[in-house]
């Protein structure tokens, strides 16, 4: 099967298994390889992209339900909520070894777009799904606010 | 900042050589370099802007960045940063103007000086190990640069300061490391430099004085992991594990599996059967297809029940004394929980383990990367990377570690 | 073969399907017709529907907390996830985040395009068959349906048909949608009545 992809913008082709998760034809076909493999079963969100803007797990859907979809990795992140959080990230050393991070801020931005003053509940319900063996969370957690609090004053991020 | 470069130079490359000519290294060039020319009238020109590079941990280079080469695995501990600030504080060096790089394999220079001849990341011990030696490698460079300032403006070395990278005199002298790094390069190494008393560090025990070097690359999806990596030729396997500890292969079926489109072989391994192909999705799918039967008879009859019956046996049983402060004996069990979701994940190349064999630096990375090139040698493993061909081996878990090339 | 040799073979042949009919069959309406009493009747044929209506792959998107159960022994889904103002999910942790249009093996996720979870008041863990009788027929928790709009539901929409080709190794709700359907008629026919316990 050939079919064409919008990834971060761009109109990429997809040759092969209409089946193949989406996850491998990103990091393999694509060579983006910010996105992670981490169990490829849905229980770990190392391998979380946004399609229309909604995260997805990109090891449970087949590249074939991607036609006419935006997709976004966490190389493609340019929006304003996007920096902030990266921002808030490198400014707090949230990160450990990194392998779930990717993950984490895709998570994490689809949240701030959606609920700009996101509460602990709110991170709570929007992250529990991404996993860090290095147990980052409390600095996730902290980064997600402070990102939030910046968006909201005048500067931005 | 990782550094995306691959260092082809030798252990030789980093002792000085004092000849008339000037350091001449084994560095791939930084774009400064390689934007000389040589002179058609005078042969090669000497490089006069080659990179300052006084011991195996640290390169000025005349863009007035420095490189401090890391000798640890980073595994998120933080040990790139917290390496690189031993090294700066000692140097005066901008922060913001301090590359990391990784060391490559060589345990004669980049052991870990408590474990002897091994180079090796484990036991908490990457700090505490280097914080001399890192240190030593700092103050060294600076003296030189020092010393080199002090030359070229006839001024005692007492006499002149260093802060953030630049050298400055009362007199209004001023250059940065990057100008005075060629004159550094060319001057004797000195030995036992004096460091720092710990009030004058500005970076060591400061709080955000340093933030984390790699943070940004793992967060915009740049930072390269060993899952990430991508060779000319290079195939994926993955394994099949027996379902319980210890059970064998008796036979198995690779029909199925070999009709997958990009799967290129089915191997069996001591571990189980491995599937050899191109990309992930391939050999995943050849696995699926695998048919493998085991004989369990000979693995542990261990399952969860079993093991936690073993755990509070043994918790009755006495501990053996781990550690003795001064007041307090702490007993510890003798069982130490497995640590899940590490890294099983090694780029096992078929031409790195030729080169090991060979005698040769390899590449592959690791908590012990000689390690991984003593055994890469050994008559098995050539064999198998015949077979696996250059093959990446994943565990069924791959995460990776950091890669460092 | 004569026309009573003929019979015979069919006889033999039906009660030779009834028996290999295993345990995941339903019964059809018919066999509760030596059931005299209507209402008897009318709670036997609920109680058989009951055997679908409380296996774990209905039961686990009916939950009666925020939080959907996951497998045969119904234990809290993994990862962590909350049905959210509109029972698709959290934002940023959608249903549709994990679970896609279809069955996804690579995966083992499950999957349905209206993926989601049944809203509160049609909770049904932690309930008994009457109990959950009586929300079926309750139009301000059945979401206002009529009892044809049940028999509709149950008989061919296509998300609780999902309950019969799970995927994986989840084990299928017992029967057919069609039984079910079939069931769920003659439950209707014969008065809707509710079983007692």
């Amino acid at each position: 099967m050939s079919m064409t992809l919008n990834v971060n913008g761009t109109r990429r082709d997809f040759y092969g298994d209409p089946d193949t998760p989406l996850l491998w034809v990103i990091r393999e076909q694509l060579g983006l390889t910010g996105t992670k493999y981490g169990c490829g079963i849905a229980q770990c969100g190392a391998c979380t992209i946004h399609v229309d803007g909604v995260p997805l797990r990109s090891c449970s859907a087949p590249v074939a339900a991607m036609t006419g979809r935006a997709i976004t990795t966490i190389e493609g992140l340019a929006s304003r909520v996007a920096k902030a959080v990266q921002k808030a990230w490198v400014d707090l050393d949230v990160v450990q070894c990194g392998y779930c991070q990717s993950g984490q801020i895709m998570s994490a931005v689809a949240l701030l777009e959606k609920k700009p003053k996101a509460t602990d509940e709110d991170i709570d319900h929007a992250l529990a799904g991404n996993i860090c063996r290095c147990a980052t969370y409390q600095r996730i957690r902290a980064a997600i606010h402070l990102a939030a609090k910046r968006l909201a004053s005048k500067e931005g991020a | 900042m990782i550094c995306e470069q691959r260092p082809t130079l030798s252990r030789r490359d980093f002792l000085r050589s004092s000849g008339a000519a000037g350091l001449v290294l084994g560095f791939a060039c930084l774009p400064a370099c390689r934007a000389l020319t040589a002179s058609p009238v005078d042969g090669p020109a000497p490089p006069v802007h080659a990179p300052f590079t006084p011991n195996a941990f640290i390169r000025v280079a005349p863009d007035n960045t420095v490189t401090i080469v890391c000798k640890h695995l980073e595994m998120g501990q933080g040990n790139t940063t917290g390496l690189a600030t031993l090294a700066a504080d000692e140097l005066d060096a901008d922060w913001s103007l301090v590359r990391t790089e990784y060391a490559p394999s060589d345990p004669k220079v980049y052991n870990n000086v408590f474990y002897g001849e091994m180079q090796i990341t484990g036991g908490s011990t990457s700090i505490a190990n280097s914080f001399m030696q890192m240190r030593s490698a700092g103050a060294t460079a600076r003296a030189m640069l020092v010393a080199a300032a002090a030359n070229a403006w006839h001024v005692p070395a007492a006499e002149i300061n260093t802060a953030n990278s630049v050298l400055t005199h009362a007199s209004g002298r001023r250059a940065t490391y990057g100008e005075m790094a060629a004159a550094a390069g060319r001057l004797p190494v000195p030995k036992d430099v004096a460091l720092k008393q710990p009030q004058h560090f500005t970076l060591i025990g400061k709080q955000n004085a340093t933030p984390r070097v790699d943070s940004l690359s793992k967060c915009n999806g740049s930072a390269i992991y060993t899952i990430d990596v991508t060779l000319p030729g290079l195939l994926t396997a993955v394994i099949a594990f027996p379902p319980s500890f210890g059970a064998k292969v008796i036979s198995f079926d690779s029909a199925e599996a070999m009709r997958v489109p990009g799967v290129a072989d089915v191997v069996q391994v001591p571990e189980g059967v491995a599937v050899v192909g191109t990309g992930t999705w391939a050999v995943l799918k050849g696995r699926r297809a695998l048919k493998v039967a085991w004989d369990e008879s000979t693995g542990a009859s261990l399952n969860s029940d079993a093991v936690l019956a073993q755990y509070r046996a043994q918790a009755q049983q006495p501990g053996v004394p781990f550690a003795q402060p001064a007041d307090e004996r702490l007993d510890m069990g003798v069982f130490v929980a497995a640590v899940p979701g590490q890294v099983i994940n090694r780029r096992i190349g078929g031409a790195a383990e030729h080169r090991a064999a060979r005698g040769q630096p390899a590449r592959s990375r690791a908590q012990d990367p000689h390690h991984h090139r003593r055994t890469a040698g050994e008559p098995r493993y050539r064999r198998r990377s015949r077979q696996l061909a250059r093959a990446a081996v994943l565990h069924r878990q791959a995460r990776g570690r950091r890669l460092h090339v | 073969m004569s026309v009573a040799q003929a019979w015979l073979v069919v006889i033999v042949l039906t009660g030779v399907g009834a028996s290999l009919a295993g345990a995941n069959d339903l019964r059809s309406p018919e066999s509760f017709s030596s059931i005299g009493d209507q209402a008897d009747r009318s709670r036997s044929l609920f109680v058989e529907a009951g055997r679908v209506l409380q296996h774990p792959r209905c039961l686990n998107c009916h939950p009666a907390g925020d939080r959907p159960s996951q497998g045969e022994d119904q234990h809290p889904h993994t990862p962590l996830v909350v049905r959210g103002l509109d029972d698709k999910g959290a934002t940023a942790l959608r249903c549709v985040t994990c679970h896609q249009a279809a069955n996804f093996t690579p995966s083992g996720v499950p999957g349905h395009p209206l993926w989601q979870m049944a809203p509160r008041e049609m909770a049904w863990q932690g309930k008994s068959l009457p109990q959950i009788c009586e929300q079926i027929k309750d139009p301000r928790r059945n979401g206002g349906k009529t009892l044809t709009q049940i028999h509709e539901h149950l008989a061919h929409d296509t998300l609780v048909g999902w309950a019969w080709a799970p995927g994986g190794s989840r084990e299928p709700a017992p029967g057919t949608q069609a039984q079910l359907g079939a069931l769920t008629a003659a439950w209707i026919e014969t008065g809707a009545a509710c079983p007692t316990r």
